[in-house]
């Protein structure tokens, strides 16, 4: 989903540099130092579930969950998603150093939209809250490979082609990580009700002790 | 799935003091991030053949060992390969029609190909650059580079945190899904199949979230006042090898900084 170094022009590289910088820094202010353990220890359980690989027929998908990741981090998506990348950057040498505003933009900022969005509907008792899982899961992945696909137009009229397959081979993800998102909501609501934000600042430490 | 997590220096421990090993993180990771901006303003190929051949001569003075760093720029090019397939298929800009060879009815495109070379030149470029310099440094120096680097605490504190528990998390998945192995489940996408792999997730997040609150409570105990300590770097150099390595550090960037802006200079010049 992130893209390497190498393809962006500069100025689509300084415009997600300019958005991802500035809401990088209200989410870690919102972030209370409280909760950064437990913000750093769910970022490195999602870090190795995007690791997984699900075999399609010759090939295989790798998972993304940012939409899960959204819904149970919240805005602390952004901070968790930028160590995510600066691991795999460091470690992997995927995505890049000087792409890392633009991967953030692509992968943190639908998280938190479709997590902020979703959310509310987890606790509903009806089955409100299993279209609501598939939306944040599904959702994401779809704005995601929007912004991917948005980021290589922006980049010059040579990339459009890959930008549309790109979200192209999204599509089949996306529907995989709605109907995963929905299994791994609900296996939350049954054992662990209060993990979706469970990071969220409002919340009284105390609670836990 | 793997369940280590290196950069290519935790296995070159036994580099000489003088190398690039040795040199101060902040200062490599400096001249990373520099060099792969300036790397990625190129727009033309003749500068991204120099970049790239710069930083490939980074790597080969890193003397970092080849089977840690191919793995490495192996993955970054699986990612041009579909740009290497598409633009020449795909691209034709206003008039320009010169075609490289034709496969039946397919063109290959030379404008196409001269766009997938420079993308291809500038990743490997950047790619090189990051392996030789933030590679040749263990994640935790790297992450009291960041720190040295103004990057906030909490950034730099989050990022070790979820490194020190990546290598736990997926042993512990490892073991789950194992243990699903062993009692008949085959992997795929049929929706039996995503069900048992949501539950697998849902179970990691669990033990990770129990994990977490297990660790909040400690530290709350001990004290916490939100503040993540590090350790300051030790070096068993001794001390005129140190200086040594601190002013080739220094070099080392000014180089970086210089080669960058070299390379842009000439691609708006060209």
């Amino acid at each position: 989903m992130h893209i390497s170094e190498g393809v962006l022009s500069a100025p689509v590289l300084a415009g997600g540099a300019a958005l991802a910088l500035p809401a990088l820094g209200w989410s870690l202010k919102r972030l209370p130092w409280d909760h950064i353990m437990s913000t750093g220890i769910l970022s490195a359980a999602f870090f190795t579930a995007s690791l997984i690989h699900i075999p399609i027929g010759p090939g295989s998908v790798h998972l993304i969950l940012n939409g899960v990741l959204g819904a149970v981090l919240g805005p602390a998506a952004f901070p968790a998603v930028a160590a995510a990348l600066l691991l795999q950057a460091l470690l992997f040498n995927f995505g890049g150093l000087s792409t890392l505003g633009v991967n953030l933009c692509i992968m943190a900022g639908p998280a938190v939209l479709c997590g902020t969005v979703c959310r509310p509907f987890f606790r509903t008792d009806c089955k409100v809250w299993a279209a609501a899982a598939f939306a944040c899961g599904a959702g994401a992945v779809l704005f995601s490979a929007l912004l991917c696909a948005l980021a290589l137009s922006l980049s010059g009229e040579v990339f459009r082609s890959a930008a549309g397959v790109i979200f192209l081979a999204h599509l089949p993800i996306m529907l995989i990580e709605g109907f995963l998102s929905m299994g791994i909501i609900g296996y939350l609501r049954k054992t662990m009700p209060e993990l979706p934000a469970a990071t969220r600042p409002e919340r009284d430490h105390a609670d836990d002790l | 799935m793997r369940t280590t997590f290196d950069t290519p220096a935790d296995s070159a421990r036994s580099l000489p003091y003088f190398s690039l090993r040795a040199m101060r993180p902040e200062r490599k990771l400096a001249a990373a991030a520099v060099f792969s901006l300036c790397a990625a303003l190129l727009s033309r190929p003749a500068p991204a053949l120099g970049a790239c051949l710069f930083a490939v001569l980074l790597l080969c003075c890193s003397g970092l060992p080849l089977r840690e760093v191919a793995p490495r720029l192996a993955s970054v090019n699986a990612f041009f390969l579909p740009f290497w397939l598409l633009l020449p298929l795909s691209y034709v800009p206003g008039g320009d029609t010169r075609t490289l060879f034709s496969l039946g009815p397919l063109a290959f495109r030379t404008a196409g190909f001269e766009t997938a070379l420079l993308i291809w030149l500038k990743g490997n470029a950047a790619a090189c650059a990051i392996a030789a310099l933030a590679g040749s440094s263990t994640l935790a120096e790297n992450g009291r580079a960041l720190r040295a680097l103004r990057v906030p605490d909490k950034m730099t504190a989050l990022l070790l945190i979820t490194y020190a528990d990546l290598g736990l998390m997926a042993r512990e998945y490892v073991r789950l899904f194992q243990a699903a192995r062993l009692r008949g489940f085959v992997p795929g996408a049929s929706p039996a199949a995503c069900r048992v792999y949501a539950r697998l997730i849902g179970l990691l997040l669990v033990r990770s979230r129990q994990k977490a609150r297990r660790v909040e409570q400690a530290m709350l105990l001990r004290g916490f006042r939100g503040c993540f300590p590090l350790l300051p770097a030790q070096c068993s150099c001794p001390p005129t090898i140190r200086l040594r390595n601190r002013r080739a550090a220094a070099l080392l960037f000014a180089l970086c900084c210089l080669a960058g802006g070299t390379l842009v200079v000439w691609d708006i010049m060209l």
